[in-house]
């Protein structure tokens, strides 16, 4: 069985996507610091940024496809649910950026947040149905794919901020610090996990 | 872009990639669905490689095809069967793809 390098539009495409958001928010917040930004057309460009980064990762999720030997047992379910993943945040992303355009000053940072933690639940729980039982690495040499494990950081870093955003509309600034850093501990856990050298077969 | 309508605009490469979404297929099994020549197959496969809709891998002596489409080249191609989609210049050129690619033994 043979393989070939795969990806290489998706791979410069999570590249620029990463670079780009942190180029973009980094700008806002210098630009909100000396004056140029007031603090809603700040916060309300930042949370345009996040649904624009959640549609973008959904949009190349399904394209981001593993050669067959690298794959579980069951690619056609696995492709089935990276397709649905990538719906559904392409979908939540719209509406994410709808709310923060359209929605009350008051409201919107919660509606947001629940938007975009509710695709994360979703997409959560068909993955979970879709793969159950298929698990199981026999019969295929799994290997670990950066592009992947990219997409996979982003979105966790996704689901924080949106968690971020929901705890410090309910319950303020202290609670959404003490969240912070357990983002940086949980996410380098995370990270030193994922970049672990795979068991290699051969 | 352009290379992903010029993809999208061919009913059988359409039908193709509606056939991949059930599950990676071989070409021997994706060319007897269909009514065509095995160069002309080669050919639509070849479109559909270079638009980068699909990946293909060999197993063996055969190649198996996997869907690789991101949301909106799906919303495109739904948008397409929908609407029936078809441009002129859309025939493939016959072929500079090796035969064997859809033979499957």
């Amino acid at each position: 069985m043979t393989t070939k390098p795969q990806n290489p539009v998706a791979g410069r495409s999570t590249t620029i996507l990463i670079g780009g958001s942190v180029l973009a928010v980094m700008t806002i917040a210098l630009a909100k610091e000396f004056g140029s930004l007031d603090n809603d057309t700040a916060k309300r460009a930042i949370g345009l940024i996040f649904g624009v980064i959640l549609m973008s990762v959904g949009n190349i999720l399904p394209k981001i496809v593993l050669p067959l030997e690298a794959d579980w047992q069951n690619p056609t379910k696995a492709r089935a649910a990276e397709r649905f993943a990538g719906r559904m945040f392409v979908l939540a992303g719209l509406v994410y950026i709808s709310v923060w355009l359209f929605a009350a000053t008051d409201s919107r940072m919660i509606i947001s947040s629940l938007v975009g933690l509710g695709a994360f639940g979703i997409v959560g729980i068909r993955w979970a149905l879709l793969m159950r039982g298929q698990l199981s690495r026999e019969g295929g040499s799994f290997k670990s794919d950066y592009r992947r494990i990219g997409i996979f950081c982003i979105l966790h870093a996704l689901l924080w901020v949106f968690a971020m955003f929901l705890v410090d509309s309910v319950w303020g600034d202290r609670a959404s610090q003490w969240m912070v850093i357990i983002f940086v501990l949980v996410n380098g856990l995370l990270v030193s996990l994922l970049f672990k050298a795979p068991p290699s077969n051969e | 872009m352009s290379t992903v309508f010029k993809a999208l605009s061919d009913p059988t490469r359409r039908r193709v990639l509606e056939l991949l979404k059930q599950g990676p297929k071989s070409a021997g099994e994706l060319a007897a669905e269909f009514n065509v020549s095995k160069p002309t197959m080669s050919a639509h496969f070849a479109v559909l490689r270079e638009a980068d809709l699909v990946t293909s891998e060999k197993h063996g002596k055969s190649v198996v095809y996997q869907l690789k489409v991101s949301v909106l080249e799906d919303a495109l191609l739904s948008f397409a069967q929908m609407f029936g989609w078809e441009l002129q210049s859309s025939k493939p050129t016959v072929p500079n793809v090796p035969a064997q690619e859809v033979t499957d033994k």
